[in-house]
């Protein structure tokens, strides 16, 4: 079975890094769970790697759908909205053309975790990622 | 994500010691306090200082009364920013209808169910 | 005895609010209270679809709900007298002063007694959140408006 054709799964690549503070985090080496576009994959560790400041990135990406949560550690926590921005626009530059979300908040991340763990079809995980960008989206 | 509790609890807890020495050292009425704190959190926000300070303590600064001042005055810029003059009147309480209704809603559940105490305060 | 005089009296003899302990106190008692906000919080965005910016609103609505409890049953104004500040800052503490005025007048009815007095003790509240950031709207489009700055 081709993965070009049918490029079923394009999972979640959730990059989990603990950068050591204080030793109380170990250094996690990312988990893979994906099937197909490993180039994507590197590009958006390297991005998630540069960012000191983030404790925790989960990527999601289907087709030309990029989901990113990041959790940011407590004390950058006062940056979070510049942070956010330039994150964005790394994410932008990277993937052109793609719909890029990048957020900080806690619930875009822990269901983007949530999401790694399940098995879903790429019709479900569409939805989720959609259902995900509009309740970034939300004010209220 | 305990470092948040933590954090909540140092925060919240320095918003209620700013309004004890408010009353205490500067004599206030809680009335007049509980104001003060809320003119601060309104102008805060005005600096867009108070958005990172909930960013950074999340309940810490939501739940004492200054984070009334601020989504007051949050939901009156957002408004403004799309509608211009009239976006200041009706922008106000977009954000922060949770908090009043829900006081006024269990206020008059409250009146229901309990029966009043006869208080001699 | 002239009025100066009294008054000297009266700062001598009356008891000295122990200013320390009353801190502590509104400390401890505040930052309890916001931690199990944050824990309510906590709750609603991993059980629900809120976000960390919407789970505000649930969890205020709980905390409320949570002082109509206390209110109710008289143990609200117990943890007010052990910890002042403490319980009149959260926003449990405006929940109280609704809930409190509103059981208390309910024996003049509900349309005079409850409706008539239940912002007694928060109206001031309300009031001057509504007013000051009626101004600082105000003031900050007047600012955008003339160039000095932007949104």
């Amino acid at each position: 079975m081709k993965r070009n054709v049918f490029r079923i799964l394009i999972l979640a690549c959730s990059i989990q890094l603990l950068v050591a503070c204080a030793g109380e985090q170990k250094e996690k080496f990312a988990t893979y769970h994906a099937a197909g576009d490993n180039g994507s994959q590197s590009a958006i560790e390297k991005l998630l790697k540069e960012e000191k400041s983030i404790k925790k990135g989960t990527a999601v990406f289907v087709d030309d759908v990029v989901l990113v949560g990041v959790q940011i550690k407590p004390f950058s926590k006062l940056k979070r909205t510049k942070i956010e921005e330039n994150l964005q626009k790394k994410f932008e530059k990277e993937f052109p053309g793609k719909d890029v979300l990048v957020s900080t908040d806690f619930k875009i991340s822990w269901e983007a975790q949530k999401l790694m763990k399940k098995e879903l079809t790429e019709e479900e995980l569409k939805k989720k990622i959609k259902k995900l960008q509009d309740l970034a989206k939300e004010e209220t | 994500m305990f470092t948040s509790f933590i954090i909540a609890f140092i925060v919240g807890g320095l918003i209620c010691v700013i309004g004890q020495l408010l009353m205490d050292v500067g004599k206030l009425t809680p009335a007049h306090t509980l104001a003060i704190l809320v003119v601060t959190g309104a102008i805060l926000d005005g600096f867009g200082l108070y958005e990172p300070l909930i960013d950074f303590a999340g309940a810490g600064a939501t739940i004492p009364i200054t984070s009334f001042g601020n989504s007051l005055t949050h939901g009156a810029l957002a408004e403004a920013e799309k509608h211009g003059w009239i976006g200041v009147l009706t922008g106000m309480f977009e954000v922060t209808s949770s908090g009043i209704s829900a006081a006024i809603i269990f206020g008059f559940i409250g009146a229901l169910i309990f029966r009043s105490k006869g208080n001699i305060d | 005895m002239n009025q100066k005089d009294y008054e000297q009296l009266q700062t001598k003899l009356s008891p000295k609010t122990p200013i320390g302990l009353n801190v502590l106190k509104a400390f401890l008692v505040g930052g309890i209270i916001c931690t199990v906000g944050q824990a309510i919080s906590f709750f609603y965005i991993m059980n629900f679809d809120f976000t960390e910016r919407t789970a505000g609103n649930p969890t205020v609505a709980t905390m409320i709900f949570i002082s109509l409890l206390l209110t109710g049953f008289g143990l609200y104004k117990k943890l007010g007298q052990f910890a002042g500040a403490g319980s009149a800052v959260p926003v449990t503490g405006f929940g109280n002063a609704v809930i409190s005025a509103a059981i208390e007048h309910k024996t003049e009815g509900i349309v005079l007694g409850v409706g008539g007095n239940i912002f007694k003790l928060a109206g001031s509240v309300i009031l001057f959140g509504v007013v000051s950031a009626f101004f600082v709207a105000l003031v900050k489009l007047i600012l955008v408006t003339i160039g000095v700055t932007h949104w």
